[in-house]
């Protein structure tokens, strides 16, 4: 702002010195054109600011972690003049963020151009680090005159959500769970039919045409020189629940932050192998108060990170697993147990879920890079 | 469709904005210079609106625009074929006429496009203007359309309405209009970078543009209506405010401000090796304004405040001015005392004989009469330091006033500024000063006679007041040996002796602004010539005169300022400034120069010599290594063109009759320091950078070369033609010889600011300049018409004579245009332009 005001004073001064040295008419049509000029233009940044309206094309949207994220925004000019030019400020912070913090949010600008009686739609992009929910506001926008020498903000409160999901599994990892998990679980699958889950192989046998080229086992298939299938498992219950505890833990911040992107990666792994089954499965978390919700679409899960992003961490006294043991007796299922950090609360809890299920446990360790269920053996503790 | 649709709107709008740029183009540019067989405006207007809808056409539909403009320059390239003698003839007398407007605005010589007479003949204004219409339709509409190469048409359309503002060529109206295409454009231009214009975008930015722009024009033109341009004054409150700021500006200039105050503090925190270097006697205590007095050898070295002592006001010469404050009478090895006022002088003096008046008048009557070249002019010397102990004036000062024979008391109370009227003569003259007018030489002495019995009063004194050889006994012998004996018979016998000492002392001696107090008990001579050989101006200013004693040549030591008018602000005033040649009977050519202003600092201080000629009176001669070299080497330029008298102008290589001395090896002037650098040898590793550098310096060099031996080999060829124009045997063809020296006449005036029109007579001419040019007689211009008219129209056989006379002619009128132009310009004027 004080740049085009230190831009125009400077016009004026070179105006009332050409006044001051130039003694012809000449000097008159320099201020002639020059008041005429002003005028005018502070005339179309007025009629500008009251024409212009700026929105967000999806007021929610989702992104990836370690992916840009591009949001849309709908410039509208109800003015009968050009905007030729315009920008707009915006500020973008995680909505966990405290007062304090909140200074800290990043600040963006955009320029755009629109025709009159028209709309034009522009795009920002921002990183994502983190496994977050941001909040995108739209702070102000600001007409500009022909030449740009007069500028008239106007204030927009708009604000749009963008929940960051973890980072997209791939196939490879999605497989490597999946064998990870299902021993000993015999019991919890059919026995006679095939089914989904790929944490079960219900068996292995040729080739048939019309099998799935994602199902053929090709380590086997090397050492037999004929293509090998597997059948996955029928899970005989759709009971396995995921259980989220995020325990406030004495660590640095960067640290914290690391360790649960990791986490969330593992849980979006875990929730999307669990998903491709075709059946659903429970998720437990400690959000006002103990919380249970059923998952079974992508929408189920995108709401469920925007829920468990905003969760407080809090102390062993507010456990999720020991809420989920008080209401829930002994059955035959899978228990997944998620917590940032491998401590005695996690494995004090995991005891605990030992008796009412099998148990298998996402934490993140340090210094390994395969973030795998690992089921929970008693006395490894 | 869509894109059709953008492509008509585009095209639209892009010839709007071409065809406003075209029409700023006709009021600003082509209807404003040229003769009046220039393009009409209303043809010019049909031809824009032709043009640019046309060009706008093929640049917006035609997909590869490298197509149009190849036939573009297909067709143009076709029309200057056929009429190229018409075009580049037009195209050239209109680019004349925009430099002449310029040139008289400005007042200043300019250089213009050298038209051969067939296209002067060929000349078609108007298809030259077509031409350049087209030209820049072309262009306009390319950048327009391509908005990012709009600042091209922005800065042309600026450029020419500024132009056409600073000059006054045109009206307020098309002032308005231009400047609101600008802005136009303008808006273009800030639109041009933004990521969301396309072409859809764009037209909706012409729009905007051709809008504000009318817009702005209409509104200007109805606010200027109620104040037309004839009822226009300028508010009291500007000239109110330009005169405050001009106060101001002198006041800092006078260092009245405290600001100045502030800067003097912080000046006097930069050590004194930062103060430039300068030749002089300098302040040795580093108070301004107060020279020191005759002091000698008192200091080990010379510091400079570097504040201004006095300002001068006069017109532009070449060469250093001199300003004569003090005069040394008798010298003592502290210093020199001022000359004694007795009764012998206060009886001169009552016959208003003055020793400064003597040497003035016999010069200025031997200047005026063609016996030696001179000029003469005037000078306006301000104090601005403060009270000033002597008046200072110019060497051979037109003073009824023994300035310098009498105590100047408690210090100079005359007025302040005052105007001295002075002659000066170069070095060069000084052979030749004692010599009879070479014309009747009755009419010279019946001239002449008052100042020459002034001297021959005067000459007495001089002999008896100026010829003490008071140094040591050894120096006195030493130099009674070295000069005594000389002849001393003539003026060019003494300025022999004078150069001999001076080489004497720049051989043996270095100068140096940092030798060393002269010890106690030392004679100030003896230890500079015997033991230290190192001083500054006033050592070789005392040793020299102690010398031309010893050879019989009355001789005082002189202090003052010296300067050059070089470089110095130039004023709006002008001054009577009148140049005398030799062999120039009774007939110098004066006129007014520019006056420019001269600050003069004390680091400007200087000593130097005056020796007497019999016959003459006092002159002035410069001894301090470094400052005489420079005047010996650019007189010799003068000189050379001074000479010029055949056709063998090849380059500066003519000899010189005059030249007297052998130019001496030019003593450094530093006080010592190093100026070599450092010997220490190393290897450079060029970067590629560097290695470009020198790629791109060493084609520099080889273009340079190219040029120079295309000019050289052009200017042989106009030699020789030349020659032949003016010496050439063959009678048939001294008609045309006439009729050729005629045309390079009328070319050379034209250089100068004088025209001729092309319904002008040669008689017409001839009196136009004889009135307005100060470099053509009356008789010359004249004759130079007469035998122009008689090759031309008579029948009558034209003689030798009469080609030797125009010739003769034109060499002096050359001759006399040349010294009044600088260096640089005598350079172009000889050897690139061939006038």
């Amino acid at each position: 702002m004080f740049l085009h005001i230190f831009v125009y004073l400077v016009l004026a001064i070179l105006v009332f010195v050409g006044n001051v040295f130039i003694d012809t008419y000449l000097a008159f049509v320099i201020d002639t054109v020059f008041i005429v000029l002003s005028i005018v233009s502070f005339i179309i940044a007025v009629i500008l600011r009251f024409g212009i309206d700026a929105e967000f094309s999806e007021e929610n949207t989702v992104a990836y972690r370690r992916e840009k994220c591009v949001i849309g925004i709908v410039i509208t000019n109800k003015s009968p003049i050009p905007l030729t030019f315009c920008k707009i400020r915006f500020r973008i912070r995680n909505i966990n963020k405290s007062k304090k913090e909140r200074r800290k949010s990043v600040k963006r600008k955009l320029v755009a151009m629109c025709p009159p009686k028209g709309r034009t739609v522009r795009e920002i992009t921002f990183k994502c680090p983190h496994c977050e929910v941001i909040n995108v506001e739209m702070t102000r926008i600001y007409a500009f005159d022909f030449l740009r020498i007069f500028r008239i903000g106007k204030r927009l409160k708009k604000t749009a959500t963008v929940v960051v999901l973890p980072k997209l599994p791939d196939s490879s990892a999605m497989e490597k769970m999946s064998a990870s998990v299902g021993e000993e679980e015999a019991s919890l699958y059919s026995s006679t039919k095939a089914g989904n889950d790929p944490t079960e192989i219900f068996a292995i046998r040729g080739y048939v045409g019309g099998d799935k080229i994602r199902n053929i086992h090709w380590k086997l298939s090397s050492k037999k020189a004929e293509l090998m299938v597997k059948d996955y498992g029928l899970p005989l219950t759709d009971n396995d629940t995921l259980i989220i505890d995020i325990f406030d833990a004495k660590v640095k911040r960067k640290i914290k932050r690391n360790v649960m992107d990791r986490l969330f990666d593992m849980i979006y792994s875990l929730v999307c192998a669990m998903t491709k089954r075709g059946f659903g499965f429970n998720v437990c978390y400690m959000k006002d108060g103990f919380t249970v919700k059923r998952i079974e679409t992508q929408n189920d899960i995108n709401s469920m990170f925007a829920d468990i992003y905003t969760i407080k961490p809090y102390t062993e006294k507010n456990s999720c697993a020991a809420a989920y043991y008080a209401h829930h007796e002994k059955e035959k299922m899978r228990i997944f147990y998620a917590a940032p950090f491998y401590d005695k609360n996690a494995v004090r809890n995991m005891l605990l879920l030992s008796e009412i299920g099998i148990v298998y446990y996402l934490i993140p360790k340090a210094g390994t890079a395969d973030d795998m269920p690992v089921k929970f053996r008693i006395g490894e503790e | 469709m869509e894109l059709k649709q953008n492509k008509l709107r585009l095209f639209a709008t892009t010839s709007i904005l071409t065809f406003m740029g075209m029409l700023n183009l006709m009021m600003l540019l082509f209807d404003c210079y040229g003769s009046a067989e220039g393009i009409r405006m209303s043809t010019g207007i049909i031809l824009s609106l032709l043009m640019s809808s046309g060009f706008s056409f093929l640049f917006t539909f035609v997909r590869k625009k490298w197509i149009v403009w190849i036939v573009c320059a297909a067709v143009l390239g076709i029309v200057f074929w056929v009429a190229r003698e018409a075009v580049m003839g037009g195209t050239a007398v209109y680019i004349n006429s925009v430099i002449n407007e310029i040139a008289l605005y400005f007042d200043t010589e300019m250089y213009f496009i050298d038209i051969p007479r067939r296209l002067v003949r060929e000349a078609d204004e108007k298809l030259a203007i077509i031409i350049m219409m087209t030209v820049f339709a072309a262009v306009y509409s390319f950048c327009i359309s391509y908005r990012k190469t709009t600042f091209v048409p922005f800065i042309t359309s600026l450029a020419f309405t500024v132009l056409a503002m600073v000059l006054e060529v045109g009206t307020a109206p098309r002032y308005i209009f231009g400047i609101a295409y600008c802005v136009a454009l303008a808006i273009i231009i800030m639109s041009a970078w933004n990521k969301s214009l396309g072409k859809g975008n764009l037209f909706y930015v012409h729009i905007a543009a051709a809008a504000i722009g009318v817009f702005l024009f209409a509104v200007s033109m109805i606010v200027s209506s109620f104040k037309p341009e004839e009822q226009y004054r300028k508010p009291e409150y500007f000239d109110n405010v330009y005169k405050q700021g001009e106060n101001i500006y002198n006041q800092f200039m006078n260092g009245e401000l405290t600001l100045n105050r502030v800067i003097d503090f912080f000046a006097e925190l930069i050590p004194a090796e930062n103060m430039p270097d300068s030749i002089g006697i300098g302040i040795a205590s580093g108070a301004a304004g107060e020279i020191g007095a005759g002091e000698l050898g008192r200091v080990d070295s010379l510091e400079f405040s570097g504040k201004e002592v006095l300002q001068v006001k006069m017109p532009k010469v070449d060469g250093y001015v001199y300003l004569k404050g003090y005069i040394g009478e008798t010298y003592s090895p502290t210093g020199w005392y001022e000359p004694v006022w007795n009764e012998d002088k206060q009886e001169l003096a009552n016959q208003g004989i003055y020793s400064q008046n003597i040497s003035y008048e016999n010069l200025f009557n031997l200047a005026q009469n063609g016996g030696i070249d001179g000029y003469m002019t005037e000078m306006t010397v301000n104090y601005t330091a403060g009270n000033q102990r002597y008046f200072f004036a110019p060497l051979y000062p037109r003073v009824n006033t023994a300035l310098w024979e009498e105590e100047q008391g408690e210090g100079y109370e005359g007025d302040n500024p005052y105007t001295v009227s002075f002659l000066h003569i170069d070095e060069e003259e000084l052979p030749y000063i004692d010599r009879i007018y070479n014309g009747s030489h009755e009419d010279f002495m019946g001239i002449a006679y008052p100042a020459i019995q002034s001297e021959e009063q005067y000459r007495y004194i001089a002999y008896r007041d100026y010829l003490d050889v008071n140094t040591t006994d050894s120096m006195a012998e030493m130099f009674n040996e070295q000069w005594g004996g000389r002849d001393i018979s003539s003026a060019a016998a003494r300025y022999s002796v004078a150069c001999d000492i001076r080489k004497y002392l720049s051989d043996n001696c270095t100068y140096n602004l940092s030798p060393g107090a002269v010890p106690d008990g030392e004679d100030f001579v003896e230890y500079f010539i015997t033991k230290s050989h190192e001083g500054y101006c006033t050592y070789f200013a005392t040793s020299a005169v102690m010398m031309l004693r010893s050879a019989g040549i009355p001789a005082r030591y002189v202090e003052g300022y010296f300067f050059s008018t070089s470089g110095a602000d130039e004023l709006d005033e002008y001054g009577q400034y009148t140049e005398y040649r030799e062999n120039n009977l009774n007939s110098p050519s004066s006129y007014q120069k520019k006056l420019v202003n001269v600050s003069v600092r004390d680091s400007s201080a200087h000593a130097w010599v005056e020796y007497y000629v019999d016959g003459v009176g006092w002159v002035d001669f410069e001894v301090t290594p470094g400052n005489y070299t420079q005047r010996t080497e650019t007189q010799t330029t003068e000189e050379t063109t001074a000479q010029e008298t055949t056709a063998q102008e090849t380059g500066p290589q003519e000899t010189n009759e005059r030249e007297t001395t052998a130019p001496v090896t030019r003593e450094t002037l530093t006080t010592g320091s190093s100026s070599g650098g450092s010997n220490s040898s190393f290897r450079i590793k060029l970067s590629k950078t560097a290695e470009r550098a020198l790629i791109a310096a060493a084609a520099t060099v080889v273009l340079i070369a190219v040029t120079v031996v295309f000019f050289a080999m052009r200017h042989k060829k106009v030699a020789i033609i030349r020659d032949r124009m003016y010496n050439g045997s063959d009678e048939a063809l001294f008609p045309r010889n006439i009729v050729m020296i005629y045309n390079e006449y009328i070319r050379l005036a034209r250089h100068f600011g004088f025209k001729r029109d092309k319904d002008m007579s040669e008689r017409a001419f001839a009196e136009k300049l004889s009135s307005e040019c100060p470099f053509v007689s009356g008789r010359e211009a004249e004759e130079m018409a007469a035998l122009y008219e008689k090759a031309v129209f008579s029948e009558e056989n034209i003689l030798r004579k009469d080609r030797d006379k125009a010739a003769a002619i034109m060499r002096t009128v050359r001759m006399r245009m040349y010294g009044h132009t600088g260096a640089f310009k005598r350079f172009a004027y000889r050897y690139i332009m061939n006038i």
